[in-house]
């Protein structure tokens, strides 16, 4: 066995074409962001001079729209964690109590959001929270709630949560398909002799099922943010950052100073920041949320 | 870097030349000749030739499309031997795509450009060609005088323009007439105009906010209406003169903030893009749409309400109170146009192919003849012009001042975007006037 | 009582699902009717005449059949690439012994946290100078790396939950290592391997970044692309953009609706023991 596992040419064989593809589609590119990043240049293959930690510099003091993108990406991220995933957790659980045929009908439906392409979900739901003619207005108009109505991704102040609400949307099946499987995977005699304690309902829910979901908690929880972080086609889609920068993102921002502004050198090192930060995060919430069943 | 090398005098000029040129065009016959006629000695069963042409219009069955695809198809009928392989993207990512293909030196032999800032960039990476002004004067040609300023750097050329631009106001008559709502000639009419269709449920005027250049030329026409000087803009830009101590900008800014506040344009206007707001528009859901006077097709477009088609009539920006510009003060400039690519693989034939595009009998004469925009050459009217054609050209003729460039692609692109996300902050209601003259005035400072 | 709980969670469920569902009715429906239509006041329009044309739009001028097609192929090969790769990665991360193990492990993990739209612009310049662009090849490559890191991850998690037994059993009657994984392993991770698949698809085929900036030729662009470009090119016509809008994303539908069930499988497997 010890032989098998140690055959030098079929671990070659098996790492080497993964490594290689992830040198030239992540690592190279990032070395020529972190060269640019030291630059000041329109565009590759202009004139371009080095400027040290000039952008850095403006970038991490100067830069307000930076920071708001981050703060923008964390809160997100936030509302993901605190309204997406115990919503999940909540109709894993529902999902599993109601069985039969219901169970899997509902699992397939809650699921369709998250199979449409972001191009199909970004123009649909732009119709849908059209402040004259989408649905939701009419809709609240319909239920004598006109005072409500509002120009949902048009008002700086609606605008990120109206986003929230489309990828909470979007990306909820994903959410209960992972807790959902881990709901399943709790053995039935636990609950069994949970109640047997005289524990019940809410409360059992709280004391066993949460507790033995902790491992796929913290991978989501991961995920979550890096999602959060990384958000892009949807923002681009639907209100390109706007309105005033109050749902612009870090991917968003970076694509628009390399391609709108030209500010080729500053975008790159908006993006080795932007890595540095994914990267931050991921080691960031390991360790918060780290329980010794999710090891790598 | 070098701004746009631009004069508003000189485009002064032109507007006025504009009108006597169209009007000697009349009646003489002879522009529609080919410029392929002199030189194409190669090309019958000559070698197989495939052109890359990158062009910003995807519907080819109406507009400017429609246009382009017509010159293509009669230089790919008069040059059997030429294949013509076009790719074309929405403007968005259009202007994206061109970037990556500059970085990239992608060889494609002609590409649609946009003069001022963008073309800017093309020609300091060395992506686009030089060409020679000398080669296109007389009558093949016919230029407008004074339209090659966007598209000229350290004073060589980069680029020919393809239309005339120039912001108007289309408005819906129908709409008008039946609430009983005058239209406006001067800025406060224009306001009320606007609240008296926002209680009857229309929506007054719609805008593609979601681009944020709409507002910045609406800003700057604002800014001739009240200040009666179309150098202004362009100046605070170049830093000759500064947006935050000048009292016309102070002016302009808090009658741009009346549009805000007084709901003037459709209530999604920040989330509509080019395109939603032109439905809104010509689905006859507002009264009045601000954009350039690249839209003449929508009259002659068939798949747009009968209704509609014939009831859409141009307004000039109306004047302010109390301010020095005149309604005949233009905001007009050469946005589009092609130009030629350095790393072309067929060098020759795509010039050919170029020049023929750019012949006065091609694309100014198709461009026109369909209804789709105004060139920037001389056309013969031609007797079917739609009344919006008509109009459009009035407006042009009659102007008595251009502008020249728009002021936002009058600096660098690093001020074209800060500038826009100025706006965008400002009409997002996150900012004051004076809020919006200052971060336009560091955006100017700091290109 | 317990009726009653019973009763209101299903009402809750049904609510729900209608609010899931609810934006895909709405576009199916205002795919079959014409632009002024769309402008009316009322949620849902049963259309005056339903326009076919708009799918006939959709099918001809968005060159449905051909985009179809790319994508298809694009993804497919994606998707083997990717089980294969994760597959061998995966068995090479938690069976076998060698020194960097846990660096490379890391190193391919952080593909999972790494944003590919920071790395759009040198990429797309590195596959120019490699003549990759405009192929096939330039949209697989980019896809797979993107969805190795996470089958990688999932598998791995996988891989551990199996006993060694199976493979020592094999090792004993003379088996190599190709054939323990090939063999021996993949039925084994059969249900992670379906979640890969399932993910890998839909990250694929819905994806439209690279595809516009890594693409020039018609003949080779997929479908979301092409509704980008449809939109523009029936700016006036939001019957015929929906139209096209559903055409694309059917297919996600039915393939979802075919492995729905290996999915959830595949993830309870994997997903519990982390």
């Amino acid at each position: 066995m010890h032989k098998v596992l140690n055959n030098k040419l079929a671990i070659f064989l098996f790492v080497f074409p993964g490594i290689l593809l992830f040198a030239l589609t992540f690592l190279a590119p990032i070395v020529l962001s972190g060269y640019y990043s030291f630059r000041d240049t329109l565009a590759p293959g202009t004139n371009s001079t080095f400027v040290g930690l000039g952008n850095y510099t403006e970038l991490l003091f100067h830069d307000s729209r930076f920071w708001l993108s981050l703060r923008n990406a964390v809160l997100l991220g936030l509302g993901f964690i605190i309204i997406q995933h115990p919503i999940a957790i909540f109709f894993a659980i529902m999902l599993d109590r109601i069985g039969g045929k219901a169970e899997k009908w509902f699992r397939t439906i809650f699921f369709i959001p998250s199979v449409i392409s972001v191009v199909v979900i970004s123009k649909m739901w732009l119709s849908l929270l059209d402040p004259t003619f989408g649905v939701l207005n009419k809709l609240l108009d319909s239920v004598g709630l006109g005072a409500l109505k509002h120009a949902w991704l048009g008002d700086s102040s609606t605008a990120l949560v109206s986003m929230l609400v489309i990828l909470i949307w979007a990306g909820f099946g994903w959410g209960l398909l992972f807790y959902y499987a881990g709901v399943k995977g709790i053995p039935e005699d636990l609950y069994e002799a949970a109640s047997l304690d005289g524990a019940s309902g809410f409360k059992l829910h709280l004391r066993i099922t949460v507790p033995l979901l902790m491992p796929v908690i913290t991978v989501q929880i991961t995920l979550a943010m890096i999602t959060a972080l990384k958000q892009m086609e949807m923002v681009f889609l639907t209100t390109n950052g706007g309105p005033g920068d109050s749902t612009q993102f870090l991917a968003v921002y970076l694509y628009n100073k390399a391609f709108s502004a030209s500010q080729y050198g500053y975008a790159n090192a908006i993006s080795i920041l932007f890595i540095a930060v994914c990267l931050l995060f991921t080691y960031l919430s390991n360790k918060l949320t780290r329980s010794d069943a999710t090891e790598y | 870097m070098n701004k746009g090398l631009l004069s508003g005098r000189s485009a002064l000029l032109a507007g006025a030349l504009a009108a006597t040129a169209v009007l000697s065009a009349c009646g003489s016959n002879n522009s529609s000749n080919t410029a392929s006629e002199g030189n194409n000695t190669p090309a019958a069963g000559g070698e197989q030739v495939t052109l890359r042409v990158f062009s910003n219009l995807p519907d080819r069955k109406s507009g400017q499309g429609l246009a382009e695809q017509m010159v293509i198809d009669n230089y790919t009928k008069e040059n059997p031997n030429v294949k013509i392989e076009l790719e074309t993207l929405a403007e968005e990512p259009f202007k994206n795509k061109l970037k990556a293909y500059m970085a990239s030196n992608e060889p494609i032999d002609v590409t649609m450009v946009h003069g001022g800032a963008e073309l800017n960039t093309l020609v300091q990476a060395g992506y686009v060609k030089e060409l020679d002004p000398a080669e296109y004067e007389g009558e093949a040609f016919s230029f407008l005088p004074g339209v090659y300023t966007s598209f000229t750097f350290n004073d060589k050329l980069y680029g020919l323009p393809r239309n005339s631009d120039y912001e108007v106001i289309y408005y819906n008559k129908r709409l008008f007439e039946e609430n009983n709502i005058k239209v406006p000639t001067t800025y406060a009419e224009l306001i009320e105009a606007g609240k008296q269709f926002r209680e009857k449920g229309i929506e007054p005027m719609s805008i593609n906010g979601k681009d944020l250049w709409s507002f910045g030329a609406f800003f700057q026409d604002l800014v001739i209406r009240v200040g009666g000087d179309q150098n202004l803009m362009l100046d605070a830009v170049a830093k000759k003169k500064d947006f935050t101590t000048d009292e016309t900008f102070k002016k302009a800014a808090e009658l741009l903030g009346e549009a805000r506040d007084s709901g003037l344009f459709q209530a999604s206007y920040m989330t509509s893009d080019y395109g939603a707001s032109q439905n809104l528009f010509t689905q006859e859901r507002a009264a009045m749409w601000y954009m350039g006077s690249w839209e003449a097709g929508m009259a002659t477009n068939e798949n747009l309400p009968q209704t509609f088609r014939d009831n859409v009539a141009v307004l000039k920006f109306p004047v302010v109170e109390g301010g020095k510009g005149k309604n005949t003060d233009l905001l007009a400039w050469n946005g589009g146009g092609y130009s030629l690519v350095n790393s072309s693989k067929h060098p020759e034939e795509a010039k050919k192919f170029f020049d023929y595009l750019m012949n006065a009998g091609q694309w100014a004469k198709t461009v026109w003849d369909i209804g789709a925009a105004v060139p920037a050459q001389t056309y013969q009217l031609n007797g079917n012009e739609s009344s919006l054609q008509k109009e459009l050209t009035e407006v042009l003729t009659g102007a008595t001042t251009t502008a020249g460039s728009l002021g936002l692609d009058y600096g660098t692109p690093k001020f074209k975007d800060d500038s826009q996300n100025a706006f965008g902050k400002f009409f997002a209601g996150g900012s004051t006037a004076e809020q919006l003259l200052s971060d336009l005035q560091s955006a100017a400072a700091s290109q | 009582m317990k009726k009653n709980t019973k009763i209101m969670l299903w009402l809750f469920f049904l609510i729900i699902a209608a609010v899931q569902l609810f934006p895909f009715i709405w576009l199916v429906n205002f795919s079959f009717t014409s632009s002024s239509e769309f402008y009316s006041s009322s949620i849902l329009k049963w259309p005056d005449a339903p326009q076919w044309q708009n799918y006939i739009n959709a099918w001809v001028d968005g060159k449905f059949a051909r985009y179809f097609f790319n994508s298809f192929f694009v993804t497919a090969v994606t998707i083997v690439l990717t089980v294969v790769l994760s597959l061998t990665l995966g068995y090479a991360f938690t069976r076998m012994q060698w020194k960097l193990r846990s660096l490379f492990f890391t190193v391919i993990l952080l593909g999972i946290m790494i944003p590919i739209h920071a790395t759009l612009l040198p990429n797309f310049a590195i596959f120019k100078s490699l003549g990759l662009t405009d192929s096939y090849l330039g949209l697989i490559l980019p896809y797979t790396a993107v969805s190795v890191p996470l089958g990688t991850f999932m598998l791995t998690g996988f891989l551990r939950s199996i006993p060694k037994a199976m493979e020592e059993s094999a090792v004993i009657d003379g088996a190599n290592i190709y054939r323990i994984v090939f063999g021996i392993i993949a039925p084994l991770t059969a249900p992670a391997l379906v979640t890969i698949v399932v993910t890998t698809f839909l990250n694929c085929w819905n994806e439209f970044i690279m595809a516009s900036t890594f693409l020039s030729k018609d003949s080779l662009k997929t479908l979301p692309f092409s509704v980008m470009n449809f939109t523009g090119q029936y700016s006036s016509d939001y019957g015929s953009q929906f139209a096209v809008m559903v055409l694309t994303s059917v297919p996600a539908i039915i393939i979802y609706a075919i492995f729905n069930e290996q999915i959830t499988k595949g993830v309870t497997a994997g997903a519990v023991k982390g």
